[in-house]
């Protein structure tokens, strides 16, 4: 067997082992959901990172390095603060407050925490996770299709299928407990790959300075982190590289995490080994990029988004390469199962438990939730299928609209007492609609990238309609 | 290596990992107490 798919099996084998295992915990709907909240610091932290991090951080990332150089650092810089703010200021609110109001997941928080007993909270939380996890999910079967074309030299679209199906299996058979372990595995396996690829290419190189006068060989704007650009085209890249860190505190798969943590205190713990965790793979994913850059110069590539696994068969012993591209099909799976399970229980405990059947049975509710990730990945493969964008950008769409959709109401919610139901709608609304006419109205998406006036509208507005609500209570 | 260059690259990581055991020492200062 060629040693580098052995690699690439084995890793395989160990992800479904540790799925199976768990499998047998699940005995709940919490279970299934939330890990029963009997997470330690280190899986949490280390799942919340991998799950936060798709193929868009080591395929996406990487590819817009390779052509644009330093200028990429941005993206980093802006995703790494934001990790930070969201575990410093939405984790342990948040942890506390779900618990207390029994909530399981974001659409549950809202209602719960506001008491709406018009389940308007809960239904356009639940449709906006829906329509937008299945693009983000899309993006990453998108991403397996490109990995193990350049990898095994199979057609993109067994590609995805291959991923879909291993992502699917082991969402189905394991739920959060599953997919909490595997992540940690995963997150192991990434940063382990984010960090020695970079330092494997410097070193080729010849160090520091031989790989820096490289970069500058081809073009000397890539040493500048403007890009060579100048005026609007310089801050459009620098905001809207920096703005993708403000989705963070409004992703449902990632806030569920601090949900499932044991305890409130192991929060703090979280956030040191999240924060060196992301630092190191970032810097890791643009020095790939730049790396790639130094050693095959520009142009070299069909798809800027093939040079991660490319470096990884060029540059390692084939055994190694399997590994290293486990770590970018672990990115994947830990990313895409994440939103799978946050999916399916959005359908299941918001929708079926808490508005269909009430009396529903726990087995009946997990085999729901089995039968809900089937047919969201089945939507989500067929929307991969027929996707033109980068996995960079499609990411970046989904992104922006969960994180104008939530971000606003759930930092309000937590930090500002006056918040108001009909403020939070109003934000998910409106955080909504911008980031979908912003990205579809191609002057304004080539302006500004659609996060930032749709994060900032959606807090405008839940401030604005919770002061009035307020008052009138 | 223009030295914004450098700038971005080194410091943000050192910023934010001070951050992070910033708070990890006040928080667990407030909880003690």
């Amino acid at each position: 067997m060629n040693p580098t798919l052995m690699g690439f099996v084995i890793y395989l084998v160990v992800v479904l082992v540790v799925g199976l295992l768990t499998f047998r915990l699940n005995r709940t709907l919490a279970d299934f959901v939330l890990a029963g909240r009997k997470l330690g610091p280190w899986v949490v932290a280390f799942s919340e990172r991998a799950s936060g991090e798709s193929a868009w951080l080591l395929i996406g990332l990487p590819g817009l390095a390779l052509v644009s150089g330093y200028n990429a650092i941005w993206p980093a810089v802006g995703c790494t603060t934001g990790i930070l703010f969201s575990w410093m200021f939405i984790s342990r609110r948040l942890r506390a407050d779900s618990e207390k109001f029994g909530a399981l997941t974001l659409p549950d928080f809202f209602e719960a925490r506001y008491d709406d007993k018009s389940r308007l909270l809960r239904v356009t939380a639940t449709l906006i996770i829906v329509f937008f996890f299945t693009f983000y999910v899309a993006a990453q079967f998108l991403a397996a299709g490109k990995v193990l074309n350049v990898t095994f030299h199979i057609t993109p679209f067994w590609g995805m299928v291959i991923g879909a199906c291993i992502i699917l299996f082991y969402t189905i058979m394991g739920g959060f407990f599953a997919v909490a372990w595997t992540d940690f595995f995963q997150g192991c396996v990434m940063v382990f790959t984010l960090v020695l690829l970079p330092v494997l290419g410097i070193t080729l190189l010849g160090g520091f300075g031989s790989f820096t006068q490289k970069i500058a060989s081809h073009n000397p704007g890539f040493l500048s982190v403007g890009g060579g650009q100048q005026g609007w085209a310089m801050m459009k890249t620098v905001l809207g590289g920096l703005a993708i860190g403000l989705g963070y505190m409004g992703q449902p798969h990632l806030v569920a995490r601090f949900m499932a943590i044991r305890k409130t205190d192991a929060l703090r713990q979280g956030t040191l080994i999240a924060t060196v965790w992301a630092i190191l793979a970032y810097w890791g994913a643009v020095f790939i990029g730049l790396v790639g850059l130094g050693l095959y110069g520009v142009g070299q590539f069909a798809d800027q988004e093939q040079i991660m696994p490319f470096m990884a068969t060029n540059l390692l012993p084939a055994w190694l390469a399997g590994i290293a591209i486990s770590g970018a099909i672990a990115a994947m799976m830990s990313t895409a199962d994440s939103q799978l399970l946050v999916t399916t229980s959005a359908i299941s405990e918001d929708i079926y438990h808490q508005m269909i059947r009430k009396d529903a049975s726990q087995e009946r509710l997990v085999r729901l939730s089995r039968l809900a990730a089937m047919c969201v990945g089945v939507v989500a493969f067929i929307l991969a299928l027929s996707a033109k964008a980068l996995v960079y950008d499609l990411v970046l769409y989904a992104w922006a609209g969960l994180g104008a959709c939530f971000g606003p109401g759930l930092l309000l919610t937590l930090w500002w007492k006056r918040t108001t139901k009909q403020g939070v709608w109003a934000g998910m609304i409106v955080g909504m609609v911008t980031i979908i006419v912003w990205y579809n109205v191609s002057i304004l998406h080539e302006t500004l990238y659609e996060l930032i006036p749709g994060f900032f509208l959606a807090l405008g507005a839940v401030w604005g309609v919770s002061l009035i609500t307020s008052k009138k209570g | 290596m223009p030295f914004w260059t450098l700038f971005w690259v080194i410091v943000p990581p050192i910023f934010l990992i001070v951050s992070a055991v910033v708070f990890y020492v006040v928080t667990g200062k407030k909880e003690e107490m």
